[in-house]
């Protein structure tokens, strides 16, 4: 499988105000580590301001120098933006500090096109921008041959913390590692690891979201549950969506 | 070099009886003896059909898991009493040998699920919510000092029986402990944590890390946890500092190594499609 990862910690050094999150370069460096081991071939893994939100919006996420629907799988891991409360119609956004293709700010709903291209899996580590009220105006739309997303659903003091664990054990239990480590250590498809490890280092409240699209219900389902990255399985006519959550 | 392979193979057979004999006292998994064995890096296991058990050679850690337990497949997912699935965890938590004392909550979380359909008209179809499993999930704190990284966990199938056991509770040594009680003394003392732009310190508490369960390697530091509230309401992922008593972030936790193969920027546009 090819990847990608980008990460963001720079916020403020590049006048985006902030806070900076220091733990995800390391995340992302365990998480490349993990699909590296088990034999996947990375293709970009940009830092700080070489995240560009263009690699979230349709169109520049095809740029081959970084865009997050160029490769089979893609990890962002930085701040997402949301409301506070979120209502059904607030959008939710991915927020980068890049130093080209801005508006830094990303408006998932209205601007983001997945698996048009290559993507199937997308995992967001940036807190809520999968806010459960609202998933039908910001992910159903999104869905354009990507499998299975996950993310967040919280408020400002029901949030993810910055902290690597989650991407670095996403990478651990998703990416197949060579046998016998592959039952010696848990290997789960993507719903069950990020049921697993999405709740932790987050506050009371906050929900880990996997979302999948299907050509109908239980292939929907069947995905949202079953689907390793591993799979193998063709890309989904999205005319249903099943999504699972657990809240810590 | 043949008594070497024989001395091997009597290791080999004794770890394989010693896990087939954890895995019936802590997940109540009955696997036959001579079952498939197998080791790598550091951890051991057995495994006989759906069932697999493996344990840590480093660590008090162990996988109980029936590959076919969860809602949308055969051994299907429990989702009932609370009380059941606390008691049963605690349980497995005694059989493992884990000290009682340092569970400092067990909590059941559930797992819901919902499903929509896109309608001729492009609107959508909302299925009501349903419960499709529970776990239960027990976190660590010794002597009031919280082990954040610490947890054990258990869902159970519809049949009660052992669906997914992970319990990761690695031995806080003795230095360490006596730092963190130390760092507990710093912050009870009025301690302040660094500023950050952007953001105000929410909470500050002493505790331990350490390396999570699926990983090559057991780091282990007692520290000040920091999470700073952002100004920005609406910005989420809280920062979080874990910080020495010098106020210096600690070293990452090692899980796995390797050469990082990355890009070095600055990143130059490969198309004129970015804005």
């Amino acid at each position: 499988m090819r990847y990608s990862t980008g990460c963001v910690r720079d916020y403020v050094p590049n006048g985006c105000g902030g806070p900076d999150l220091p733990a995800t370069i390391p995340e992302g460096q365990k998480f490349r580590l993990w699909y590296n081991f088990a034999g996947h071939t990375i293709v970009t893994a940009w830092e700080n301001g070489d995240v560009w939100g263009s690699d979230f919006r349709d169109g520049g996420d095809n740029d081959g120098s970084g865009g997050s629907d160029i490769a089979e799988l893609y990890l962002f891991a930085g701040h997402g933006s949301c409301q506070n409360p979120p209502s059904a119609t607030d959008p939710d956004f991915i927020v980068v500090c890049g130093n080209f293709g801005t508006p830094n700010t990303v408006n998932i709903g209205s601007q983001s096109r997945w698996g048009n291209n290559q993507l199937n899996f997308l995992f967001v580590d940036a807190s809520c921008p999968m806010d459960l009220v609202s998933l039908s105006n910001n992910w159903f739309p999104v869905f354009r041959g990507l499998h299975v997303a996950t993310g967040h659903s919280g408020t400002s003091s029901a949030d993810a913390l910055d902290s690597d664990v989650r991407g670095d054990a996403m990478g651990a239990r998703t990416a197949g590692l060579p046998f016998p480590l592959s039952w010696l250590f848990p290997h789960q498809s993507v719903g069950d690891a990020w049921m697993a490890v999405g709740t932790e280092d987050v506050q009371s409240g906050c929900s880990a979201v996997a979302m999948a699209a299907g050509v109908d219900r239980d292939d929907a389902i069947n995905r949202r549950h079953n689907e390793f990255t591993t799979s193998g399985w063709p890309d989904p006519t999205p005319n249903w969506f099943a999504w699972r959550w657990r809240t810590a | 070099m043949a008594a070497n392979n024989q001395a091997i193979q009597r290791s080999i057979a004794a770890e394989s009886d010693r896990l087939v004999d954890l895995a019936a006292k802590v997940a109540q998994y009955r696997l036959p003896s001579g079952c498939e064995f197998a080791h790598a890096k550091n951890i051991a296991g057995v495994r006989y059909g759906d069932l697999s058990f493996s344990s840590r050679t480093d660590s008090l850690t162990v996988f109980a898991r029936n590959v076919d337990y969860g809602p949308a497949r055969e051994a299907g997912a429990y989702t009932g009493s609370e009380k059941l699935l606390i008691s049963r965890l605690r349980g497995a938590l005694r059989a493992a040998e884990v000290p009682l004392k340092e569970v400092s909550a067990i909590e059941v979380q559930d797992e819901l699920g919902r499903a929509a359909e896109r309608t001729s008209n492009g609107r959508y179809r909302m299925e009501e919510p349903q419960l499709l499993a529970r776990v239960a999930i027990a976190r660590r704190a010794i002597g009031g000092l919280p082990v954040w990284s610490s947890s054990a966990s258990l869902g159970l199938t519809k049949d009660r029986t052992v669906g997914d056991l992970q319990i990761h509770w690695p031995e806080v040594s003795k230095a360490v402990l006596r730092e963190a009680r130390l760092l507990a003394d710093l912050v009870a003392g009025g301690w302040q944590p660094p500023e950050q732009k952007g953001a105000r310190p929410e909470s500050l508490e002493a505790g331990v890390v350490h390396s999570p369960a699926v990983a090559f390697f057991l780091d282990m530091r007692a520290c000040v946890r920091v999470i700073y509230g952002a100004e920005d309401p609406t910005l989420r992922r809280k920062l979080v500092l874990y910080l020495d008593r010098h106020g210096e972030p600690i070293p990452v936790l090692r899980t796995i190594e390797g050469p990082d193969e990355r890009q070095s920027g600055p990143r130059q546009a490969a198309s004129s499609s970015a804005d």
